[in-house]
């Protein structure tokens, strides 16, 4: 498993049912009597979570170790600290789990000293998962002909998003490129991707990203709408693997297209859609569509919450980012050339300056005038001759448009 | 009185020839750039054919020379310096004034002195903003310490041509132009790499500048640790990327599009499973999945599909397309190694990246947004497998597409070839910018002088004896044809690099 995040949610429902799924999916793991369990990164939402988050996670994992069910994890983005100083570290000394790490530097190169589980005889080698993809310069030294090289069968557990195999939803997160891990591992255990997948590429098989057990934001839970984890077996040089999906409580979306509504009539509308509908102990999200009519504080957010909550909703959360406010005007499709531009800056300002007696309309003449301003100095023209040229050139319009009248012109030369 | 390198006088000529006498004792090459003063300006001349003179008839010459052959004779001419002289033909190409430089209307004075060139005579050209560096100028086979740069937005929009024989350096050029533009931001850089030798997987590379880490990705089908591993996912292939580069029939097309309206990102993969359909004629269902078989790797197992290499598949590399866009527009130098591929396999997957970055180019032109983004090059080498005459005559390909139109969107390419005149003369005229590097075959110098940019046709023969890394640089953006010579690629590593921090490795714990 992998991709936790115990403690990551603000709300309580939504951080407790994070940790109800953590104590399920151990729970069905002792049940179905596995050998160990790894956890790919970001078993917490943070290097230093709540003493009630850490609580509930280290009495899941003691009853892991009374059941003699060895724990390897590796750090993720969100529980990596770079002083070290993390829960994992802790839990660790408390023998409740094992980092999978641990390196020696031989000759400027990283050989990862990897673990055997005493039950099955995998070693197991992992590197841990930093924010930005930092963990590129660990496998940019990582001595891979080592970990190629060793014999017997070998897990490989990293928390980071593999270029290869990203989802094009996340065509732009910061990936490293599969040639990064060593080759020919059984199995290679992923976290960092929030969504589940099987790969395979090469000299690269059983790539397995779990995805989250819970979501982690109000995207996932629309998206995913649950999580889980995977089961593998190993048997006869054969690989098995099972996803078990972990389901707390039902996420239910609930679509409320409110075109041009008031916010009255938004309220009968949820009734009248959720008449014959069933809420019990489910994750409710309100999804709201359209133009809305006034402003967003006028629909009583507070009054459908609780509504919804009486036909038995434990959580209700909402997404507004599909309303179009009218105080929003829409944006008419202007050409935004330079020459436009200047054009409606001069109109904007032209009843602010007044020419005297001026021959021409103030829009052509501000244009020319600065385009002979801004003429560019010619190629192989001295500077003193280009200042002179402007000016020349500049004084001649003015004088051309009867405007230099009163003016010393030797001086301004 | 300055007689500080004089080479010659002149005797003769007119605009298009400038005859000098060879002083004696000195030896001018072809090529050479040569200059003679009158007060503050100067004409700056390249040397492009060299003879005999004498004023002894021809017959006492052969009589003198038998005499000399056949019997023990000391015979020798009064005043023989004098007498027997070469005669160097010059083309003027530029008149300097100090304020500026253009090219000659007037012809030099008679009998004006002749010096060979020195750094100071060059130094006007100066280095452009934006610059992209290209060798140094080089009179004859002597190499100037003047660095040449043209304004390299400029020049990779309007696409550029590099054009030699076989050992003559063309591998050399590209690796010190792409190096140097590393430096550069200006910039994004797809090259597509037959030889895999760019990025130096085995020895030096693009992977050995200081900037690689940032500006260098490379693809390949058998990456290296720390690179990308070359795998599209069939899903992010379209029919139009077949255009030109898979040969198919009107029937396969229709049978094509009829899958693609119909099945969208699934189009390959149904046809490939396809076991008969009420519209398509078997027999062309049967033709296509050969033809997808050969290109895609692609057969079907039963109900599934089967890849026959890693290079298409349909769980992995959904982003590869994608993320070269992005990188190019980034202004990166993405490297594409296609080794290990057939040519329409190499061809289409140069294609695929080609038509993703012109499309995103186009799509920020018509938001206004073209400028905020580096311009974009492709570098493509035996050119004329998409850019030839009897390729383009089978239909339009993406590469003829921005041949012609990708200026307009700032995607440019640069095309190498051995053989410019497969190529149409309307897209050599197309690239505003040519590298010339020694070309034997007088067809193929007679297509790049026909299309250049400056009056070169008098630089048949120069061009025909252009020794390893000697070039000639005719562009749009210059006033003159330059001769050029390139530095050695493995010469750039014996400069200075600067200091380097070393990198901390994280996510791994010393105990």
């Amino acid at each position: 498993m992998a991709d936790l995040h115990l403690g990551g949610w603000r709300e309580d429902t939504l951080r407790e049912i994070g940790i109800k799924s953590f104590e399920k999916a151990i729970d069905i793991s002792i049940e179905e009597k596995v050998d160990f369990i790894l956890i790919s990164g970001d078993l917490f939402d943070s290097s230093n979570p709540t003493i009630d988050v850490m609580a509930s996670a280290a009495r899941k994992l003691y009853q892991l170790k009374e059941k003699n069910i060895e724990v390897y994890v590796i750090e993720g983005s969100h529980d990596f600290s770079p002083t070290g100083r993390t829960i994992l570290k802790v839990f660790q000394e408390a023998g409740l789990l094992k980092k999978v790490t641990s390196v020696d530097d031989v000759d400027g190169k990283l050989r990862l000293r990897g673990i055997k589980d005493s039950k099955t005889g995998i070693s197991i080698y992992g590197v841990s998962g930093i924010r930005g993809s930092l963990e590129k310069a660990t496998y940019d030294v990582l001595d891979r002909a080592n970990l190629e090289e060793s014999e017997g069968n070998k897990i490989f557990m990293f928390h980071s998003a593999i270029q290869e195999f990203k989802p094009s939803s996340l065509a732009h997160m910061e990936a490293i490129p599969i040639s990064y891990l060593p080759k020919s591992f059984l199995y290679y255990a992923g976290g960092h991707i929030h969504d589940n997948g099987e790969f395979e590429l090469d000299g690269y098989k059983n790539v397995v990203f779990p995805g989250a057990l819970f979501p982690n934001n109000i995207d996932e839970l629309l998206i995913f709408r649950g999580g889980g984890f995977y089961i593998v077996s190993y048997e006869n040089d054969k690989i098995t693997k099972k996803y078990v999906p972990i389901k707390i409580y039902p996420v239910i979306i609930l679509e409320i297209p409110i075109d041009r509504m008031t916010s009255f009539s938004i309220e009968e509308k949820i009734k009248e859609i959720t008449l014959n509908k069933d809420f019990t102990d489910s994750i409710v999200i309100t999804k709201f569509k359209g133009k809305l009519e006034g402003n967003i504080s006028s629909i009583n957010f507070k009054k459908i919450n609780e509504y919804l909550e009486k036909k038995g909703a434990r959580l209700v959360k909402r997404d507004t980012r599909e309303l179009i406010l009218k105080e929003y005007k829409e944006v008419k499709n202007i050409s935004f050339t330079k020459e436009k531009l200047e054009e409606d800056i001069i109109s904007r300002h032209k009843d602010q300056i007044a020419i005297k007696g001026c021959a021409t309309d103030t829009i052509p003449f501000v244009k020319n005038f600065m385009e002979l301003l801004s003429r560019e100095k010619k190629e192989g023209e001295k500077k003193d001759d280009y200042y002179t040229n402007i000016l020349r050139d500049s004084l001649e319009y003015l004088r051309k448009l009867k405007l230099l009248g009163g003016l010393d012109e030797d001086n301004l030369s | 009185m300055i007689t500080l390198d004089i080479v010659g006088k002149i005797v003769s000529g007119d605009f298009s020839g400038v005859i000098i006498r060879q002083k004696t004792g000195v030896d001018l090459e072809l090529g050479e750039l040569l200059v003679t003063r009158e007060d503050n300006d100067y004409f700056i001349m390249q040397i492009y054919d060299i003879s005999y003179g004498s004023q002894i008839p021809e017959r006492i010459r052969s009589l003198a020379a038998g005499l000399k052959l056949e019997e023990q004779s000391n015979l020798s001419f009064i005043d023989d310096e004098i007498s027997n002289f070469i005669l160097v033909s010059l083309k003027p190409t530029l008149f300097v004034t100090p304020n500026r430089y253009h090219l000659p209307k007037r012809l030099p004075k008679f009998f004006s002195t002749i010096e060979r060139i020195t750094e100071a005579d060059i130094k006007f050209l100066e280095k452009p903003n934006q610059p992209l560096y290209f060798g140094k100028i080089r009179s004859g086979s002597r190499v100037l310490d003047i660095d040449v740069f043209l304004k390299g937005d400029d020049v990779i929009t309007h696409h550029v041509l590099i054009s030699a024989s076989t050992g003559k350096g063309k591998s050399n050029l590209v690796k010190v132009l792409t190096y140097n533009l590393l430096n550069e931001s200006y910039a994004g850089l797809l090259i597509i790499d037959p030889h895999d030798e760019y990025y130096g997987r085995t020895k030096k590379g693009l992977k050995n500048h200081p900037n690689a880490n940032n500006k260098v990705i490379y693809y390949s089908t058998s990456p290296t640790p720390g690179s990308n591993t070359l795998v599209l996912d069939i899903k992010t292939i379209k029919p139009w990327h077949l255009n030109g580069i898979v040969s198919l029939t009107e029937a396969q097309l229709e049978c094509i599009y009829l899958f693609y309206n119909r099945d969208r990102e699934k189009w390959i993969e149904n046809i490939v499973l396809a076991e008969n359909d009420d519209v398509v004629n078997t027999q062309t269902l049967a033709v296509l999945k050969r033809k997808f078989n050969n290109i895609f790797g692609i057969s079907s197992d039963g109900n599934a599909l089967h890849f026959r290499s890693g290079l298409f598949s349909n769980n992995s590399g959904i982003t590869t397309i994608q993320n070269v866009i992005d990188y190019l527009q980034n202004g990166k130098t993405v490297i594409v190694d296609t080794s290990k591929l057939g040519g329409e396999v190499e061809l289409l997957i140069g294609g695929i990246f080609a038509e993703g970055i012109f499309s995103k180019y186009k799509d920020l032109s018509s938001k206004g947004a073209l400028y905020d983004k580096p311009c974009v090059s492709i570098i493509i080498e035996e050119a004329p497998r998409v850019l030839g005459k009897d390729v383009l005559d089978k239909g339009a390909n993406i590469f003829g597409t921005i041949a012609r139109e990708g200026r307009k969107f700032r995607v440019g390419l640069v095309a190498i070839t051995q053989l410019p005149s497969l190529i149409p003369k309307e897209i050599l005229a197309n690239m505003n910018t040519k590298i010339i590097m020694g070309t034997e075959m007088s067809n193929e110098r007679s297509a790049l002088i026909e299309s250049s940019s400056q009056d070169i046709s008098e630089e048949s023969r120069n061009i025909a004896s252009l020794d390893i890394g000697e070039a000639l640089l005719t562009s749009t953006f210059s006033k003159l044809a330059i001769p050029l010579k390139i530095p050695l690629f493995e010469d750039l590593f014996n400069q200075k690099v600067p200091y380097k921090e070393k990198t901390i490795p994280r996510g791994v714990d010393f105990d």
